[in-house]
């Protein structure tokens, strides 16, 4: 491991919706990676077969970007199902991620879209990214549950809602969250969206709409030209949510039913701008991963590590969620080096604060916890001590999804409600600001009618 | 001033019926029946909001563009994906598919379920939902051992014991609707519940079928 204080800048990339097997599990299919240090896919398909009446599921290759039939199921009942755990064997099975499908949706079909993996090809910059840096073959979403309870444990390592619907707020506005953490110990963060933020959802319009708050578009800039004392040691970039108002830019954060070509472009614009400027990379350590599983079939249980909300607002959970595809882009990691350590969204924050307050007593005591029940920090996976020279070059190459954008009213989840009442609070709060940082956010009221 | 009322009002009627009819939708979709034996036809149906256009995997002559309500019939000879589009313009699509399966004259299926303890000792499979749809259209031929242990095989009053790897015809000619119960023993060291030595989390057999046509 190398002396912590040469990194300089940590970046968390966190997309929507995945399982590790659905983005990574070619890495070790004989027809692809055949890379037997990482567990994923294989043949014999037969211990990956999921059940639904009677019949057996295993998993096929997707052999085309295309716009996904649905949205896979995964709230927290839907996800007990997923992971059928048996009696018998003292296990979580694996086995129920198709059941849960059919429940839901209206395609009955034999090759049901949970059980998919995507050949390499078709993820070029995951699969580049991976072949080139870490892969984390037991990185687990916290939480068996959705979006917002695994991304407030990535944001706070509490949360006190466990599923995405049936709730007003998201989270307590007073609750602390991984900013007002950086800002007390005075470390610089900014936050580089490419849609509206997430953080819209959580009420805080202040921060969303103020100067450290910035549009991706000026992600590539400001970290080629900035010097060390302007740069943010901590950024958080947020891709296009897919739940979303669209104001213009692509949705390219994954969630399904959205193709994956609009994502893969997006991580190659990343990379290509942290890779831009040779000495900021050089003290760089970027953390690309999914905030849950999305109700893609993954083949290894959870780990068996408890949850227990703050004032026990819900039952707590016995296990984390699926594992999610999660690599460490830096150059203080080897090339194609695969990590098995146990590893969810709060080793970020274990990470952030080995780095930034070593001398005080880790993150805080939930992610402490979390530690001595044997998760581990990213610190484990950087295993060089000093930074590779060579910066792995990625092709040059547009990535173009060959699929349809897909219809703006087709689906009306939850998620999509709340970033619609975000959005609109936070245009009647701050009109003159909201229209400044997301310029078609107006033109996104006439279309919907909602103003 | 009342004749400019009204017809501000049959305006924007017809302009919100403008905006309905824009948004591309699949009311239904079904392919009835959507088990057939090889051979033989389904009707597939549909009743689109927009335009339509109808794919089968295989490709199957007849379709392509089709009337917005409709139906046809097509003779299957192979498992067929059809999918039905709902579109307006590139961007505003809906669709919906729907799998025919076909069967050829023999079929093997396999019937696998998870198993629980069974009260009286050792593991119990149970399942009372093979395949509904199709209990009417494919009889036993025999059923084969497909778990790594001796079962007992339960089903429409025959009970029968097949070793590891064996097979059984004493099911030929019941129907494969209605409860299949499996019952296996415990392998030596194997414990209930221990993540490291427990048996199986699930028991199969593969029946073997022959197709009854219809028409």
């Amino acid at each position: 491991m190398p002396d912590l204080s040469k990194v300089k800048t940590i970046i968390i990339v966190m997309l929507e919706n995945r399982s590790f097997d659905h983005m990574l599990g070619h890495l070790s299919h004989p027809s692809f990676g055949n890379n037997k240090e990482v567990d994923g896919l294989g043949y014999p398909y037969r211990k990956y077969e999921n059940l639904y009446n009677s019949a057996p599921y295993p998993p096929f290759i997707i052999n085309k970007d295309e716009m996904l039939l649905d949205d896979a199921p995964h709230e927290r009942e839907e996800i007990k199902t997923q992971l059928a755990y048996s009696d018998v064997t003292g296990t979580y099975t694996m086995s129920g991620f198709v059941e849960a499908y059919f429940n839901k949706s209206l395609n009955e079909v034999q090759n049901p879209m949970v059980m998919g993996f995507y050949r390499p090809d078709l993820v070029p910059i995951t699969t580049f990214l991976a072949n080139n840096f870490a892969v984390c073959d037991r990185w687990f979403s916290p939480l068996p549950t959705s979006t917002v309870p695994n991304r407030l444990m990535a944001l706070g390592g509490d949360t006190r809602v466990d599923k995405t619907g049936g709730i007003t707020e998201f989270f307590r506005p007073l609750d602390d969250i991984l900013l007002d953490w950086l800002d007390e110990r005075e470390i610089k963060w900014r936050v580089y969206h490419a849609g509206i933020s997430f953080f819209a959802l959580l009420r805080r319009f202040s921060d969303v709409l103020g100067p450290k708050f910035r549009s991706f578009n000026k992600f590539p800039g400001d970290f080629y030209y900035e010097n060390e004392n302007e740069s943010p040691e901590v950024v958080i970039i947020e891709p296009s949510y897919y739940d979303a108002p669209r104001i213009g830019d692509q949705p390219n954060d994954n969630h399904a039913p959205l193709s994956i070509g609009f994502g893969e472009q997006f991580l190659r614009e990343i990379y290509q701008a942290v890779t831009s400027n040779p000495k900021k990379w050089s003290e760089t350590v970027m953390i690309v991963t999914y905030d849950e599983h999305g109700g893609f079939y993954d083949h290894v249980p959870p780990l068996m590590i408890s949850y227990e909300p703050p004032d026990r607002e819900f039952a707590k959970f016995k296990s984390t969620g699926p594992r999610v595809p999660t690599i460490i882009v830096s150059p203080f990691v080897s090339k194609g080096s695969v990590i098995h350590n146990h590893f969810d969204h709060t080793s970020i924050l274990q990470f952030i604060a080995e780095r930034f307050a070593p001398t005080e007593n880790g993150y805080s005591p939930s992610v402490n916890k979390r530690k001595e029940d044997g998760i581990d920090s990213i610190s484990k996976v950087l295993r060089l001590n000093n930074p590779r020279k060579r910066i792995p070059a990625i092709h040059n190459d547009i990535i173009i999804s060959q699929a349809e954008f897909g219809n703006d009213k087709k689906k009306k989840g939850l998620m999509q409600t709340k970033f619609k009442k975000a959005a609109l609070e936070m245009i009647r709060q701050e009109p003159v600001k909201t229209n400044k940082i997301y310029p078609g956010i107006i033109q996104w009221q006439i279309t919907n009618k909602l103003i | 001033m009342r004749n400019s009322y009204l017809s501000n009002l049959i305006i924007i009627s017809a302009f919100f019926l403008l905006l309905i009819s824009c948004k591309p939708k699949v009311n239904s979709f079904s392919a009835n029946p959507n088990y057939i034996c090889q051979g033989e036809t389904t009707t597939v149906i549909w009743d689109i909001t927009g335009s339509a256009l109808l794919y089968a995997s295989p490709p199957l002559t007849s379709t392509g563009e089709v009337p917005s309500v409709g139906q046809r019939q097509f003779q299957l000879e192979s498992t067929t994906k059809f999918i039905i589009s709902a579109l307006r313009n590139k961007y505003r699509s809906e669709k919906r598919e729907q799998d025919v399966v076909v069967f050829s004259n023999i079929e093997k299926k396999p019937i696998i379920t998870p198993t629980e303890i069974n009260p009286k000792g050792g593991l119990v499979a149970i399942e009372t939902d093979v395949w509904g749809d199709i209990s009417d259209l494919m009889l036993i031929e025999n059923i084969s051992n497909k778990s790594d242990r001796k079962l007992i095989v339960k089903h429409g009053g025959v009970t029968v014991e097949i070793s590891e790897n064996g097979s059984s015809n004493k099911m030929k000619g019941l129907m494969i609707n209605g409860d299949w119960e499996m019952y296996a023993d415990l392998k030596p060291g194997e414990v209930i519940g221990d993540p490291n030595n427990s048996p199986p989390d699930r028991l199969g057999i593969e029946v073997t079928l022959s197709c009854k046509r219809r028409q």
